[in-house]
């Protein structure tokens, strides 16, 4: 194809190339920067995430040019927001980075549990992965915190459920796939077990495919939990995360509309910069898509 | 459509739902204590007891199963105990409102997110395509809350043009549906264009080229009905999208509908609300989804030859 081309395409395409570029830098650069906030953020305020000054209560933030002891503003009890929003990046990243393992974890198994033993469990397995596939993931979300009640240990189980599905879908068709290969033959031929032949030989096979499955799954969790928090069902004070200072500051968008616009922010920035990464990724390290179009 | 892919169909539609009030039915029994949470918490041992045998909750598990299903299929789903009216009363209110509101976004994102797609397929890496394009992942990837929230600042509390809540006239729905509609509307332009873009190098292309045809006859005859297929699966997929998104949007802009309810029940842990809603919800997706495969074959008839190939 690439030599058909006429040449104003083809400089079109590069001129592509280099804007998906410069967008694919920029995404790293916002999501260093969220990292840089969780992980060093604490340096940048004199303040604790639960030191609270009643006298000043509702700061706004000096960053944007108000006249503040507060770099982005403080709450209705006077806490820092900064401090608050270094506090709330750490739980909702590393809520959703253990909903993302927890899923890829079960998903991968039972794939390739149904992909071994075939027969009923496997028809058992692929039943569950349509059913979930099918039902929007909330309405499953919330069945449970209604009926179990909200804590900690089930909120993560929750985002560890998400997306499994994808997973165990993957690797029970990698697994099918790979039978007739002749590598994989050749192994069982070598009389190595199937977990041997799964986790030594297939899995390093499929890791690609499930990496980008990976960084799909993430930023949809980082929405799923700010979601959940944001409406009060998900992470509890005295812990917080984006969603939920977003909720907490919802009541006060007249008064204060830092209380929301900052944490909300934070949150796009976070899920749009990994979703332009897994992208990217996505056309690295997966061949079965095709390039381009 | 051949009548042994619809019954096939039928079938799996039913083994969803059965799966559904089944996984209920186990989470509610497993997780809690019916008699403690429908019976005040000062109640005496003899009422409890008297309660449980009007409720059946001394019969084995696989009898109040039976009942449970029995009781389903009858309609009788039980009531709120906040306001002591059947859950069917109190879901049929909030049902108007959730229709009007993800009526119109869906509306919205199909007028929007098709011409767009397509616009974007026909000046491919232009400006207009890119910003199309760039429109498309915003809304794709912007939290709807925060795209609400961001709606109501500038809207209702700078310009003062719009309500920031409520339920009522025209004003009170254009922001919750744009909200909702966005989402869908950026993915609708993603996969016209994509689809478009496949349309348009087919050979069929230049045969209506070389008959003669004109450029808009050659886009809205040929291309554009090639391209709808894969829509429809991506419309068919949103509606998922589109329910998980009205619960938020509902709660952002307090419009009365479903989902709002949805939410204030799993907060006040009102379970036979709850049950009904995720058993309608269920029944939605699942009919949603056979509409969709029915689109599929009125509009393609190469699934309808296929089918009836394989069935025989």
């Amino acid at each position: 194809m690439a030599q058909t081309l006429p040449t104003n395409e083809r400089r079109r395409r590069l001129g592509m190339l280099s804007a998906n570029r410069v967008v694919l830098v920029f995404a790293w650069a916002i999501l260093g920067c969220v990292l840089f906030l969780g992980v060093f953020g604490y340096w940048l305020t004199p303040y604790a995430p639960t030191e609270q000054n009643l006298l000043d209560r509702l700061a706004p933030p000096a960053l944007f040019g108000f006249d503040s002891a507060y770099l982005l503003g403080s709450d209705r009890l006077g806490r820092d927001i900064l401090a608050r929003l270094v506090f709330a990046t750490r739980i909702s990243l590393a809520i959703a980075l253990a909903g993302t393992v927890i899923g890829a974890i079960i998903g991968t198994m039972l794939g390739f549990i149904a992909a071994y033993f075939r027969g009923l469990i496997e028809e058992a397995i692929m039943t569950l992965v349509d059913i979930q596939a099918s039902l929007p993931f909330i309405i499953i979300a919330l069945t449970l915190l209604a009926f179990v009640g909200n804590s900690l240990t089930l909120f993560i189980i929750i985002m560890g459920i998400y997306g499994w599905e994808r997973y165990a879908r993957l690797a029970r068709g990698a697994v099918l796939s790979a039978q007739s290969q002749p590598y994989a033959r050749a192994v069982r031929a070598l009389g190595a077990s199937p977990w041997r032949l799964y986790t030594r030989h297939l899995l390093p096979n499929i890791a690609g495919v499930l990496i980008v499955q990976f960084t799909l799954n993430y930023p949809e969790i980082v929405l799923l939990e700010t979601a959940l928090s944001f409406l009060g069902l998900g992470i509890q004070p005295p812990l917080t995360s984006l969603g939920q200072m977003m909720g907490d500051g919802r009541d006060l968008l007249i008064n204060a509309w830092w209380l929301s616009v900052i944490p909300g922010t934070l949150i796009f920035a976070t899920t749009l910069s990994i979703s332009i990464i897994g992208d990217w990724l996505r056309d690295r390290l997966d061949p079965t898509i095709a390039r381009g179009e | 459509m051949n009548t042994r892919f619809l019954a096939l169909k039928l079938l799996r539609m039913l083994v969803t739902i059965w799966f559904v009030v089944t996984f209920v039915f186990v989470v509610l029994r497993a997780t809690t204590d019916p008699v403690e949470a429908l019976l005040p918490p000062d109640a005496t041992p003899d009422e409890i007891a008297q309660w449980s045998e009007i409720w059946g909750l001394d019969q084995p598990i696989i009898v109040q199963y039976g009942r449970y299903i029995a009781s389903l299929t009858v309609g009788d789903l039980g009531f709120s105990y906040r306001d002591g009216r059947p859950v069917t009363v109190v879901v049929g209110q909030r049902i108007p409102a959730t229709l009007i509101l993800g009526g119109t976004a869906l509306a919205l994102a199909l007028f929007v997110g098709v011409p767009f797609g397509i616009i974007a397929a026909l000046r491919r890496n232009r400006l207009s395509d890119r910003l199309i394009m760039a429109f498309s992942v915003f809304g794709f990837a912007i939290p709807n809350f925060f795209f609400g929230i961001l709606l109501i600042l500038l809207f209702s509390l700078y310009l003062r043009w719009l309500p920031s809540s409520g339920y009522g006239g025209l004003d009170h729905l254009v922001m919750p549906a744009a909200t909702l509609g966005l989402a869908t509307a950026g993915a609708l332009a993603r996969f016209t264009r994509s689809s478009m873009l496949e349309a348009l190098s087919k050979p069929f292309m230049e045969t209506a080229a070389a008959k003669g045809a004109g450029a808009f006859r050659r886009v809205m005859r040929h291309a554009v009905p090639n391209a709808a297929i894969p829509v429809v699966t991506i419309l068919g997929l949103n509606i998922g999208a589109l329910i998980s998104g009205s619960i938020v949007t509902e709660t952002v802009f307090a419009w009365p509908g479903v989902g709002r309810l949805l939410i204030s029940s799993v907060e006040a842990r009102d379970l036979a609300v709850v049950q009904f809603l995720v058993l309608l919800i269920a029944l939605t997706m699942v009919v949603a989804n056979l509409l969709v495969d029915i689109l599929y074959s009125v509009l393609d008839p190469r699934i309808r030859v296929a089918g009836a190939a394989k069935a025989g």
